[in-house]
């Protein structure tokens, strides 16, 4: 069978003052029904970018320059945009990384919920209202049937996030993008959303593609890292072996970096000397070169193919061709 | 500037009774309020207020000086003035509330289509509101007029197309500045498309400052169909309106001014009225003025 989402060699590129800016370059990489894939990456990287490529709202600014995403077999790039919206929210949907930002301040939290059920002809609003009533106490609002009149001002963060999960998994997706769905909360929220994220996995047994920089979450919740560095996929790997067994140099730099694995008595924090390279340079090098300690002479000649160095393990490296 | 849940349901006033409140607090709002009620209950009642019919001619009783039988005395056909200003209310509230309906709802729909839709047609819409906007109302009166001739009608048109641009301009700008919110993207993201996302979530996020705005629009129109009444480009006699009121008492001014003034000092008080409690409004519903919201 035919693995949930397929991309097969995306690229996407940002209109730029003098030239294009290559956001992303020959991604590929595909979900399988069920499972947690983690995308990290630091700022700038493409993360945000590739999920909203999936659901194909990038900013008009963005051009699909090469590639597809397939999801169940179907090209998105070649569906009309009715058929678009069929599928977004329905059998794709997506959280955000914003709670504050992402419901409609001056409708009731019940009104969108209800809204949002548009497609349902069926129901009436009394059962549309009962819906989102349970599918909120579900995520964990306390108290849903009184709460549910009131607006999003009046909720928390957590709770507000809480909310956006509930909305995108209202009609039971089989895909959720979760666009950095922590990284506007604290610690102890973090884990509470990572935690109902996984319950919601075991419930509505849907793949989730959860976008985050911090190595911690995916750690915690994840099945399968991909690592991207500006724009390109460095390393993907199941999230034992990738932790046990990093390949690449900047997944290595990148685990150095993780606070939460820094030894008690460390001096000082860790961190990648230089930054992003040009993205509107044509690639003619290891896009990791100039912060790569172990760059040698081939690194600056040519890029480096992904290599499977193991079951579910890609990294495109040099060091790797042995 | 988020409450934590608890103390947001500590706050016990809804924002409406706050704003009330508020409003309420302020003198100058009382007072337009005040001045705004009477104007209403007169227009709305003006049928059982009027003591005369305001287009009863009675030559042998014309021009005749205030008293008990004629409140503000009688105009050059022996009209009773206080009926005419009476009915007239009715006539300038007509012209107000169906002229700026109107102005919002074409204005709001082709300003929604320019600020939600591709930039070309957006380019398109601003050139014909910037179009339309450069004609001066009374030079753009004075072509409506010569054409389709004076009638209420005539004078709604021209309220229309003088305030319509503006209206437009405004939903188009916060519908631009909505269209990148990222509480659109997620709806998007749902699966809503742009009917939806206009109706259910643009919409509601800018009719309050426009109906502030548009209530503050009310006086100005007021003055504008008195204005064309009076240069004989708006309501026909015998229709009473405050401006052929004005009309008629502007020729006698220098043996019968009453009847000018009968005319001219509701305009005044009607226009004052609608400025102050519109401001007074504002104040009480923009939420950057008032912390509990």
């Amino acid at each position: 069978m035919a693995a949930l989402l397929e991309i097969d060699g995306l690229s996407v590129d940002f209109a730029g003052s003098q030239r294009p800016i290559h956001a992303l370059r020959d991604v590929r990489f595909s979900i399988e029904r069920g499972r947690i894939v983690g995308l990290v990456g630091e700022s700038g990287s493409g993360k945000s970018t590739l999920s909203l490529a999936i659901l194909r709202l990038l900013a008009p600014s963005a051009r699909i320059a090469a590639g597809t995403i397939r999801f169940e077999g179907v090209d998105l790039f070649a569906l009309s945009e009715a058929a678009l919206r069929a599928l977004r929210g329905e059998r794709i949907a997506m959280v955000f990384q914003d709670p504050m930002s992402t419901l409609n301040p001056v409708l009731s939290v019940g009104a969108q919920m209800i809204d949002v059920q548009f497609r349902r002809a069926d129901l009436s609003r009394a059962e549309k209202r009962a819906r989102a009533v349970a599918i909120l106490k579900r995520v964990g609002i306390p108290d849903p049937e009184r709460r549910i009149d009131d607006y999003p001002h009046q909720f928390s963060g957590g709770m507000r996030q809480r909310i956006s999960i509930a909305m995108a998994l209202m009609s039971r997706p089989d895909l959720l993008i979760a666009d950095e769905p922590t990284t506007a909360l604290d610690v102890t929220l973090e884990a509470q959303i990572l935690d109902l994220l996984r319950d919601l996995r075991r419930d509505f047994a849907g793949a989730i593609l959860l976008v985050s920089h911090h190595l911690g979450v995916v750690a915690e919740i994840c099945d399968e890292v991909v690592v991207l560095y500006a724009g390109e996929l460095v390393e993907q790997a199941p999230v034992a072996e990738l932790f046990a067994n990093p390949r690449h140099p900047y997944t290595r730099a990148l685990l150095d970096c993780d606070p939460g694995r820094l030894a008690a008595d460390a001096q000082s924090f860790p961190t990648i000397p230089g930054r992003l390279p040009d993205l509107g340079a044509p690639r003619t090098a290891c896009v990791f070169v100039a912060r790569c300690p172990l760059a040698f002479e081939r690194c600056r000649a040519e890029a480096p193919a992904l290599t499977t160095v193991g079951p579910g393990h890609r990294a495109s490296c040099h060091l790797l061709d042995g | 500037m988020s409450a934590p849940t608890f103390e947001a349901e500590a706050t016990p006033a809804p924002p409406r009774a706050a704003a009330l409140r508020h409003l309420l607090a302020d003198p100058l709002g009382r007072f337009g309020l005040a001045l705004v009620l009477v104007f209403l209950l007169t227009a709305i009642f003006a049928d059982a207020i009027a003591p005369y019919n305001p287009s009863a001619i009675a030559i042998p009783a014309r021009l005749q000086a205030p008293s008990l039988t004629h409140l503000f005395g009688t105009d050059q056909l022996g009209r009773d003035v206080f009926s005419r200003v009476v009915l007239g209310a009715r006539i300038a509230l007509e012209v107000a509330l169906v002229a700026i309906s109107l102005a919002l709802a074409l204005g709001g729909a082709i300003g929604l289509a320019a600020g939600y839709g591709p930039r070309w047609l957006d380019a398109i819409l601003v050139l014909v509101f910037d179009t339309v906007r450069s004609f001066p109302t009374i030079m753009f009166a004075l072509a409506l007029v010569t054409l389709i001739g004076p009638s209420l009608e005539t004078v709604i048109v021209i309220v229309v197309a003088t305030f319509a641009p503006s209206y437009g301009r405004i939903v188009r700008t916060q519908t631009q500045a909505l269209k990148h919110a990222e509480f659109i993207l997620a709806e998007r993201s749902l699966g809503a498309g742009p009917a939806r996302i206009l109706a259910v979530h643009v919409v509601p996020n800018i009719v309050g400052p426009l109906f502030i705005l548009a209530s503050m629009d009310v006086p100005v129109v007021i003055t504008i169909e008195a204005g064309l009444s009076f240069l004989g480009f708006g309501v026909r006699p015998p229709t009473p309106s405050w401006g052929t009121v004005l009309n008629d008492g502007y020729a006698f001014i220098g043996n019968t001014p009453w009847i000018i003034l009968a005319g001219g000092l509701p305009l005044v008080l009607s226009t004052l009225g609608f400025t102050f409690l519109g401001e007074a409004l504002r104040d009480a519903i923009d939420p950057r003025l008032r912390k509990e919201f």
